[in-house]
């Protein structure tokens, strides 16, 4: 009993040792290497398994969410709160078909108006076990044509906007790093006057736009847009403007910017697998088999029907062509 | 022995899918509540260090192999967590039970400070991360959900696993 606890401190140090180890190798190897191949078949492994539990789980964690928030006033205020937050996540329970459905359509008009050739998908799982990491996980990998480094967007009542880019994919799942990722650095421009900057990812602090040049002050309420880089398509909503404030030390000024998503309650994205097609822009779509072929209508009031199960079908010209039941939209309408 | 290793592996698993599937869209103050963590805690204080320190490494690896941040990261900090939650086990009790209330405060603590070793990473490799504050915030936020967690997972798996091991304490 007494060799005992020295054994275990020398396992303890091993097991330190090892991690470190993991560590700077998967540093050094970047992205590819073995550690990469390790995850790939992790993500494999699991993946289904996770979006089995995000599926049966999702309306739970609506639910709590309603309580939570409703849990902040006086005792009856606070039971009559807690009852309407029940029978809403109950409808939502009821709903949640109807509003992936929901957006979805938004995904599509807001891609087809931007012609973006792209994969919908289902987010799977949200962060990491660390809590730290502001990544979303898609249902969608390599065999649906997914790379990392594509752009990751999603629809809203009112357009739609950026949400991220793959980081990593495996065969049927992808990591997506949304925009605010400490990491996340983008090339952007204010929508009115087309001042161009850089919008930037602080983690759990607000997503900041700084303009390029210093006499340039960004007003409350301006959309902020991607302007097109390798990894980015352009013309992606960001957010809006909410504050402005001074950079410590620089001339520019700072302005905050609200994203258009709360990334913890994403359901459908889309990634864009064919940019822009016409600017030049080339596509990152590896050569589709189609199976299928389906028109899909957009009429300028976008109403795209889908049936459950089926795929969308409307009055515009647009072809899906699906590779292993997945459909990929190439959408082309008139744009603004 | 056998058999309660193979449930708590189970367990780790399928805590952590539903962690990322569901457990981090909850939007309470500051932080989601990380149960992976507790589990992987309280499953080392019933095992023990040797345990503990396993499931850590395990847990943690897993948990990397899910993410985008460097692989090793989780693993590193959840083995000696596990191994210092597995200090406080009590392996036979002796002299009647030990209350359990301590230990579980416990957790709550380790839940807090591994957050702040795993930011602290960040600092040392020089990757670009959340502001001091946030990351505190993050830290005591985790730590209280830790010890409000720990009990009910406490109360959940000391009985499983002493079903699978009616001999054991």
């Amino acid at each position: 009993m007494n060799r005992e606890p020295r054994r275990l401190r020398i396992v303890l140090a091993v097991l330190v040792l090892t991690a470190f180890t993991l560590i700077t190798l998967d540093y050094r190897a970047g992205k590819g290497g073995v550690l990469g191949g390790v995850r790939r078949v992790v993500s494999d492994v699991l993946s289904p398994i996770e979006s089995g539990f995000s599926r049966g789980l999702r309306p739970v964690g609506h639910l709590l969410g309603d309580v939570w928030h409703s849990g902040r006033d006086g005792d009856k205020v606070r039971t009559l709160q807690q009852r309407v937050a029940t029978l809403q996540a109950q409808i939502r329970q009821q709903a949640d078909v109807d509003a992936k459905e929901a957006s979805l359509q938004q995904l599509l008009t807001f891609a087809g108006r931007q012609s973006f050739g792209i994969v919908p998908a289902e987010v799977i799982g949200t962060g990491d076990a660390s809590g730290f990491d502001d990544t979303v996980t898609i249902d969608v990998g390599t065999s649906d044509g997914v790379v990392p480094d594509m752009t990751v967007i999603a629809g809203t009542t009112r357009g739609g906007g950026l949400v991220g880019r793959v980081l990593t994919a495996s065969a049927h799942a992808s990591i997506v790093a949304v925009v605010i990722d400490p990491g996340f650095g983008v090339g952007s421009r204010l929508v009115t006057n087309s001042q161009t900057g850089i919008t930037a990812g602080h983690g759990l602090a607000p997503l900041t736009f700084t303009p390029l040049a210093s006499n340039v002050r960004p007003q409350k309420g301006q959309v902020v847009e991607t302007v097109g880089s390798d990894t980015y398509a352009p013309g992606i909503p960001i957010g809006t403007v909410e504050s402005i404030g001074p950079t410590p030390g620089a001339t520019t000024v700072t302005a905050s910017v609200v994203p258009f998503f709360d990334y913890t309650s994403l359901d459908i994205v889309g990634v864009v697998v064919e940019p822009k097609t016409g600017t030049g822009v080339k596509p990152v779509l590896p050569t589709v088999t189609a199976t299928t072929t389906v028109t899909v209508t957009l009429t300028p009031t976008p109403t795209v029907t889908r049936t459950p199960g089926s795929t969308p079908t409307g009055t515009s010209t647009s072809t899906a062509t699906s590779t292993a039941g997945r459909p990929t939209a190439t959408t082309t309408a008139a744009g603004p | 022995m056998a058999l309660r290793r193979v449930a708590a592996v189970v367990i780790i698993v399928t805590v952590l899918l539903v962690q990322l599937a569901a457990l981090n869209r909850i939007t309470t103050p500051a932080a989601a509540p990380n149960l992976i963590l507790v589990v992987v805690l309280v499953l080392a204080l019933l095992e023990g260090p040797a345990a503990g320190m396993a499931y850590g490494f395990g847990g943690g690896l897993l948990g990397d192999a899910l993410s985008t941040h460097a692989f090793g990261r989780l693993a590193l900090v959840w083995t000696v967590a596990g191994y210092l939650a597995g200090l406080m086990h009590d392996p036979g009790g002796r002299a009647g039970e030990r209350s359990a209330a301590l230990p579980l405060l416990a957790v709550g603590g380790l839940c807090a400070a591994s957050t702040l070793a795993y930011a602290a990473l960040d600092v040392v490799v020089g990757a670009a991360h959340d502001s001091t504050y946030h990351l505190i915030r993050q830290a005591v936020a985790v730590g209280v959900y830790g010890v409000v967690l720990a009990p009910f997972v406490y109360l959940v798996l000391r009985p499983a696993l002493r079903r699978l091991e009616p001999n054991r304490a």
